[in-house]
């Protein structure tokens, strides 16, 4: 099996007054072409980071050692302009937020066909053709006059479906998707899901995908791996980690979540399980570590 | 008995975004929330859930309609500073990078939420005051009230703790927390404001699986221990599931289906509300995609309404 991308014994620390505060513990990870690695785990376990990590995107004063594999180069190892040609065209990435994405001051139309440009080299038309064509891919609709709409016109999903379409514009190998339907209603999700599904089966795109919601999860991954802390406590083949758990971590999680089997059904659930009225929001004690 | 007054009573609201052509976002949407209750609002992405919030804070004018807040229009001014009583409604947003300013410490930024109560319960001591000399009774419930409870957290310190930070973290700017710990700071902020109105636009969106359902049950049962109105728009619909009393379905700037929530859905009656419980992925690991909806041709149908 080839990984197009290859995490090897990643660790980050940021610096701070009071020294290096560790964010990422030797993450591994790799996704293969063709697949969906799912990334899922606590809020603040380094989720985010490691995705940010992998487009040279990290914090700045952060330290950080191992490896990140594209293409048979080390992605650590880039600076500059060397970087730039990468991210972005060879690796596309769909953030939590979309303001993170998304340019409030520039047109949708400009923010697709700049990034074209930047990395195809193509002519103005065409980068509108493409642009269109992406946002198409996605479901915004409208064409062309689209392009000329800013990003505070469009609800926060659309504006999460048109920073897929820029994620996407340059049919990159690999792409990180951040939470990427969070902002979608569940039917807007699915056609996302099928989307980025049908892209993995047909052009045999590598995806990592990060997300908290493990319905999500369980319908589009290949292979799930559990974050918390700053390292990974569990990766598997996505049935084994729904049904046989092995990280006491991942069946906290799996216990908690509304829907899943076993897990919350009814307010009298909520109610059993956190007999506090939630105002405990710590981790629950117990877990190994 | 008399009837019990709506905290917000929304009223054939239509919202028009000006533009070209304007964008009719919210056509028609009538609703009441009432002390203490939990109301969910789902619906597709762009249906107008996000202007409904805004037009309840202010935020946004509506072309046509009436909104009150404890009996008094609310009036959108714009951009800048809202009316202290309007500060009665508090709202957490759905990017976590909009509700906080980016350059202040946390901490500052949750204590001008406790600054909101402390100010309108003055100004609420003062009415009373003035209410001396008035043969009526005073009322209840006043605009300027704010909900002080014994057991609420005091200090930002306190707040950051609740909502599962650290005491110390008051010091750090947003930036260094992550999307889910930025949630909880800006819920933290609003609950701070003691509000008798709580909005929360995808409030547990950016929270880890395993502290969604905590902070959801925690911000409804916050609400339901001091008579705040909790208006909760998510898309998590599993989650809304398990604490809303009553949901409102909204497709195409309307509302299509509202009920008690396990009536809506047990017996979704609307053609929308169908494909969105259908859409619901299930966490059990098969690995199949949820069902999209075939045709949104019969999403028209007239409201259904338990
Ligand atoms: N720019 C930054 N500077 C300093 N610390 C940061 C920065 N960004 C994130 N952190 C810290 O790094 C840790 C990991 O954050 P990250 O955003 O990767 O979490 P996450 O797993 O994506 O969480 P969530 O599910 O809430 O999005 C957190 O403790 C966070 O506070
Ligand atoms: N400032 C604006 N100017 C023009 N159009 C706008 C503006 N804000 C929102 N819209 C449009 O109004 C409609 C309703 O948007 P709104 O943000 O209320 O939807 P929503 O239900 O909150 O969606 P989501 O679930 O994606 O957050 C959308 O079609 C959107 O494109
Ligand atoms: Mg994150
Ligand atoms: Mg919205």
């Amino acid at each position: 099996m080839t990984a197009v991308l290859r995490i090897e014994d990643l660790s980050l620390g940021i610096r701070t007054e009071d020294g290096l505060r560790p964010i990422l513990d030797g993450v591994s990870l790799e996704v293969q072409r063709g697949q969906v690695q799912g990334l899922a785990g606590e809020s603040g376990s380094g989720k985010t980071i490691t995705g940010l990590t992998v487009i040279g995107l990290e914090p700045n004063r952060s330290e950080i050692s191992g490896h990140i594999w594209l293409d048979g180069q080390d992605l650590l190892k880039l600076t500059g302009s060397a970087l730039n040609a990468v991210r972005g065209a060879k690796v596309g990435m769909v953030f939590q937020d979309p303001s993170t994405s998304l340019h409030p001051q520039l047109t949708v139309g400009s923010q697709l066909t700049d990034h074209v440009r930047y990395h195809l080299k193509v002519s103005k038309d065409e980068a509108r053709d493409r642009a269109v064509q992406a946002l198409d891919r996605v479901g915004v609709q409208g064409g062309r006059a689209t392009l000329a709409r800013y990003p505070h016109e469009f609800s926060g999903g659309q504006r999460q479906r048109i920073a897929i379409a820029i994620a996407l514009a340059c049919d990159p190998a690999v792409l990180i998707a951040d939470e990427p339907t969070t902002a979608l209603d569940v039917t807007v999700q699915a056609g996302v899901l099928t989307l980025i599904r049908s892209l993995v089966d047909s052009l045999g795109l590598a995806v990592l995908f990060i997300t908290h919601d493990l319905g999500v999860m369980s319908a589009v991954a290949d292979r799930v791996a559990i974050m918390r802390h700053g390292q990974i406590v569990e990766n598997g083949l996505r049935e084994q980690v729904f049904t046989a758990p092995t990280h006491a971590y991942t069946r906290e999680l799996l216990a908690s979540l509304p829907g899943a089997k076993g897990g919350l059904e009814s307010r009298a659930d909520l109610a059993r399980m956190f007999p506090d009225g939630g105002l405990e929001l710590a981790s629950p004690e117990g877990l190994e570590l | 008995m008399t009837e019990p007054m709506p905290v917000i009573s929304v009223r054939d609201v239509h919202v028009d975004y000006p533009g070209h052509p304007p964008v009719h976002a919210v056509r028609g949407v009538s609703f009441d929330l009432f002390e203490g209750e939990v109301v969910g609002l789902v619906g597709e992405s762009g249906c107008g859930k996000s202007t409904m919030a805004r037009v309840l804070t202010g935020l946004v004018p509506r072309t046509e309609g009436e909104v009150e807040f404890l009996g008094e229009s609310v009036e959108a001014l714009g951009i800048g500073r809202r009316p202290v009583e309007l500060t009665g409604i508090q709202m957490v947003f759905q990017d976590p990078g909009s509700s906080l300013n980016p350059r202040r410490r946390v901490g500052s930024q949750i204590m001008d939420g406790l600054k909101l109560a402390a100010y309108r319960e003055r100004r609420r001591l003062a009415e009373l005051e003035d209410l001396l000399d008035d043969p009526d009774l005073p009322p209840l419930l006043t605009r300027t009230a704010s909900r002080s409870l014994p057991d609420q957290p005091k200090t930002p310190a306190e707040w950051l703790e609740r909502v599962g930070l650290d005491a110390a973290d008051a010091n750090r700017y947003p930036r260094s927390f992550s999307g889910g710990q930025r949630q909880r700071i800006a819920t933290a902020r609003a609950l701070a404001a003691q509000p008798q109105v709580l909005i929360g636009d995808e409030p547990i969106s950016a929270l880890d699986a395993s502290t969604q359902a905590r902070v959801a049950y925690l911000m409804s049962t916050l609400a339901v221990s001091q008579g705040t109105a909790l208006l909760f728009i998510s898309h998590d619909l599993s989650v809304v599931r398990l604490i809303a009393d009553r949901l409102l379905v909204m497709w195409s700037g309307r509302i299509v289906e509202s009920g008690p929530t396990e009536e809506v859905w047990s017996n979704p009656g609307h053609p929308y509300t169908k494909s969105l419980l259908a859409a619901i992925p299930a966490p059990d690991g098969a690995g199949r995609l949820p069902a999209m909806p075939e045709s949104q041709a019969d999403f028209d149908a007239p409201p259904v309404i338990h």
